[in-house]
């Protein structure tokens, strides 16, 4: 496992970056990207569970979770991804339709506790100032290390209990 | 209007008594506008002979022949004028100057009795009228928050509440017209509910209160006193845009909210009315995250009658009803409020002798909130609804002495609370209560004010709740004051039977019947500078003890109640001033300090421990147009976040810098009594969306007019 995520898999994203890198500039609409939508069901109900590569809920083999944590005497929703199958990246500056390419390998992390609750990059954010649960502006890159794909994600609500997100292979 | 009685009377006399008389005619009318003015005490004081003004601005009055006729002629609102008559055969005109600006006004709340402002020995803070037109405010909420030490909080439901020098609302009360409002969801009152447009001043008393009002008044009262039917007739109809404030027109929404204003007022003989009526209606969007509405509509109307049925006995009705819907809309979920409130009340008050009068009160409140949830494909998620239904009765019995005034008084009241969020559905409680007061003059210079309420509960043990005020005039325009009192809250229905799974965050909330009431002891003490004709300056220092406060706290993991532990101990300074710079130049500012503390000695966390205000009104001399600048100044402060983790809130970050929220307003007569009026609020365009201030530049404007 070791020797994967630390030789093969950067060499492979190097790889794929760098033929991302000589293609054109493409529009969303030239790139003929394919916009999956998802509801999740009530996380309040029990944890829900998805799988990109074969595009569908999937409790056995998945690649992300939404679901609620114990923090303290409240439990929080929150988003976790396996860690065992994925790594992250975050891009804070683009809008979600105008990503075409992924971000370079460098950019990914193992560690994708930082999009569940508290981390640094988290999608769920509750205020308790306003006492409100927002959705990250940020879009979230996945490279799914089994398939080496890379799908780039959008979180568009979130609302008592039900995550929408939407997310597109690159 | 009594002073006109007055010369009514005396006129009366000295035409029966069969002195040689002549009459002298005229009209007194508005020396900018040339409108007639009516109610203007018109007198001859050599001759103590005086009549008031009709509806039209005329008068007629008898005197007896005498070389030297001096007129007076006096107006609330209008600079006194003394004319000598030479030509006593042709019918007069008089013009009266409007005095722009007033340094005084009437207090009713600080002891339940009339008395002039300067005159109260308990420290009152008062919005006018004229500062509440002023300020473009389009209601209560957004009025007072444009004043130092207070602050808007976001309430747990979504709403906003009010944070006054630091305090959470609830251990404010809030009064309508001297009653206390209904309707509070979790806790809390909106005051925006309440159009300013319909308020005719704010009092605003400080320091424990319960001596004369119960519970809630831990901190403070304030007291909504809304237009009730005039001395003279008036319709006025006015009608604003509001244009979408900055932020959210960035995300490409171009509409903001639209509200039509009528009022009027009718005095027939004994009988005076008056109607009112608002309607709000907002586009907002549903992605600014403390709003969970895209539509927002509010409808509230005000119906008031006064009956005069002889010289001792008055009646009085009022109606206060309000409707207000929320729609929102996302990909996820619709929801769905509606709210409705409904205040009657009738009156009668009876002045069964010279130095005695009873006044007794029937009020039936009714308030319904319900709240739906639903997904856009169909799953039911919420469906709440909460109701509140009470009647209180209220005596009030005072007694003029040759040294002040002894007020006392019965309470008693019935309330029930219905909701899917309480056990069993639905819950009740009676309360009944006495109260004694005695506002006295020891000497001439100190005036004291003792007091004393018993509140008893059908729920559990009675509260008693004592008030002195006292009041040292060292000079003329020198003044110290000085209060102390103990306050109570009664633990509300929720925090005492709520029953509620939180959907949001999966854990469950039960009430604890066992809660006691909290308690709060405090003292307030000032000097005051009062220059009748020019400014007025006060300090004030303030402190107040709470012991007995209700938190939440974890019974195990997902199930949270409320217990009293807390103490809480807030101490501050408030520095106010109003200078009249001339006729046509008027500026008031506040700043405040705040230190509150809980009862390990830290800071209560988002406390805005520096606050001020500054206001500039200008009338022109003509009236053709006014205009005003507010501006409110917080000082720096350190934010703090609640850790679930932890359950403790915890510094977040930096210090956020000292802002300023500058508005402007002006007005402009168009034609004749048709005004034109604009105005910008949060001009700086400040915000911050996690702490607020959360909404950007917005613009309106205004067409109005009275007739």
């Amino acid at each position: 496992m070791n020797l994967i995520t630390k030789i093969i898999i950067p060499s492979l994203l190097v790889l794929i970056t760098a033929c991302e890198n000589n293609d054109d500039k493409l529009t969303p609409a030239e790139t003929g990207l394919t916009v999956i939508d998802v509801i999740t069901s009530d996380v309040d109900d029990g944890a829900y569970y998805y799988n990109f590569t074969s595009a569908s809920e999937d409790s056995s083999a998945w690649h992300l979770s939404a679901q609620n944590i114990a923090v303290g005497n409240y439990f929080m929703p929150s988003i976790i991804l396996d860690s065992t199958k994925v790594m992250v990246a975050v891009d804070t500056v683009n809008a979600f339709s105008d990503i075409t390419a992924g971000p370079s390998s460098s950019s990914y992390s193992t560690s994708t506790g930082i999009v569940g609750y508290g981390g640094s990059q988290e999608v769920l954010n509750y205020s308790f100032t306003t006492h409100t649960v927002s959705a990250s502006a940020s879009t979230y890159f996945i490279y799914v290390l089994t398939t080496h794909k890379v799908y780039k994600i959008f979180f568009e609500e979130y609302s008592e209990g039900v995550v929408k997100f939407k997310y597109a292979e690159l | 209007m009594k002073y006109g009685l007055f010369m009514r009377f005396v006129t009366c006399i000295a035409f029966f008594s069969g002195i040689s008389s002549q009459t002298i005619i005229g009209t007194v009318v508005d020396a900018a506008t040339k409108t007639p003015i009516q109610n203007v005490n018109v007198y001859i004081k050599n001759q103590n002979v005086g009549t008031a003004t009709s509806s039209s601005g005329s008068f007629s009055l008898d005197y007896s022949n005498d070389k030297n006729i001096i007129l007076t002629v006096s107006h609330v609102g209008y600079k006194d004028k003394s004319v000598v008559i030479e030509d006593k055969s042709k019918p007069l005109v008089i013009t009266l100057d409007e005095m722009f600006f007033q340094m005084d006004d009437i207090v009713v709340t600080s002891t339940r009795t009339d008395k002039l402002h300067k005159n109260v020995p308990v420290a009152t803070e008062i919005i006018s009228r004229k500062d509440i037109l002023d300020s473009g405010a389009l209601n209560v909420e957004d009025l007072l928050n444009g004043y130092s030490g207070v602050s808007l909080q976001t309430s747990v439901d979504g709403g906003s509440m009010l944070n006054i020098l630091g305090m959470d609302s609830r251990y404010i009360l809030i009064l309508v017209d001297g009653q206390p409002i209904t309707g509070k969801f979790n806790n809390h009152v909106s005051l925006d509910q309440i159009p300013a447009s319909q308020v005719k001043k704010i009092e605003i008393i400080k320091g424990p209160n319960s001596s004369l009002y119960g519970s809630e008044a831990m901190a403070g009262v304030i007291n909504i006193i809304t237009l009730d039917t005039s001395d003279e007739n008036f319709t006025s109809i006015s009608i604003r845009y509001n244009g979408s404030e900055n932020k959210l027109k960035s995300d490409g929404l171009n509409h903001g909210s639209e509200s039509i204003q009528f009022s009027s007022g009718r005095i027939v003989g004994p009988v005076t009315a008056s109607v009112s009526c608002d309607i709000e209606l907002i586009e907002t969007d549903k992605t600014i995250q403390q709003i969970d509405a895209d539509d927002i509509s509010k409808y509230s109307g005000t119906l008031d009658l006064k009956w005069k049925a002889s010289t001792d006995h008055t009646f009085g009705l009022k109606d206060i009803i309000y409707s207000h819907t929320e729609y929102g809309a996302s990909s996820l979920m619709t929801t769905s409020t509606r709210i409705n409130r409904n205040s009657a009340s009738v009156n009668h008050r009876w002045q069964f002798s010279e130095n005695w009068n009873l006044s007794h009160t029937l009020n039936h409140s009714y308030y319904s909130r319900s709240y739906v949830q639903e997904r856009p494909w169909g799953d039911l998620v919420t469906d709440d609804l909460t109701k509140e239904d009470s009647f209180e009765y209220e005596s009030l019995i005072q007694k003029e002495t040759a040294s002040g005034v002894i007020n006392a008084g019965f309470e008693g009241s019935s309330a029930s609370y219905t909701s899917d969020r309480v056990q069993n559905g639905t819950q009740r409680v009676s309360t009944a209560s006495i109260f004694g007061q005695y506002d006295f003059f020891i000497g001439n210079a100190l005036n004291m004010v003792a007091g004393v309420r018993l509140d008893h509960y059908s729920e559990y043990e009675a509260v008693t709740s004592p008030r002195i005020g006292l009041m040292y005039t060292i000079a003329e325009r020198w003044k110290i004051r000085t209060t102390w009192g103990k306050g109570f809250r009664s633990p509300s229905f929720m925090e005492r039977f709520i029953d509620w799974n939180h959907v949001q965050f999966g854990y469950r909330v039960l009430g604890n019947s066992e809660l006691k009431p909290e308690l709060s002891n405090g003292f307030t003490a000032g000097v005051e500078y009062y220059h009748p004709a020019s400014y007025q300056v006060s300090l004030m220092v303030y402190g107040t003890d709470f012991k007995n406060l209700i938190e939440d706290y974890s019974i195990e993991a997902g199930l949270l109640s409320y217990r009293n532990i807390e103490q809480a101990t807030y101490r501050g300074l408030e520095l106010q001033g109003r200078w009249i710079i001339s006729n046509s130049w008027l500026s008031s500012w506040g700043f405040n300090i705040v230190d509150n503390r809980d009862g390990a000695g830290k800071l209560i966390p988002n406390t805005q421990p520096l606050s001020g205000y500054a206001r500039l009104a200008y009338k022109s001399p003509k009236r053709f147009w006014n205009g005003s600048i507010r501006m409110k100044w917080v000082g720096p402060y350190t934010p703090e976040d609640y850790n679930p983790d932890t359950g403790e809130y915890e510094k977040a970050g930096n210090a956020l810098d000292a802002y300023t929220i500058l508005d402007m307003n002006a007005s402009f007569q168009v034609w004749k009594r048709i005004n034109l009026g604009f105005g910008i609020r949060n001009a700086g365009d400040y915000i911050h969306e996690r702490y607020g201030p959360f909404i950007g530049r917005s613009m309106f404007i205004e067409i109005s007019t009275t007739i």
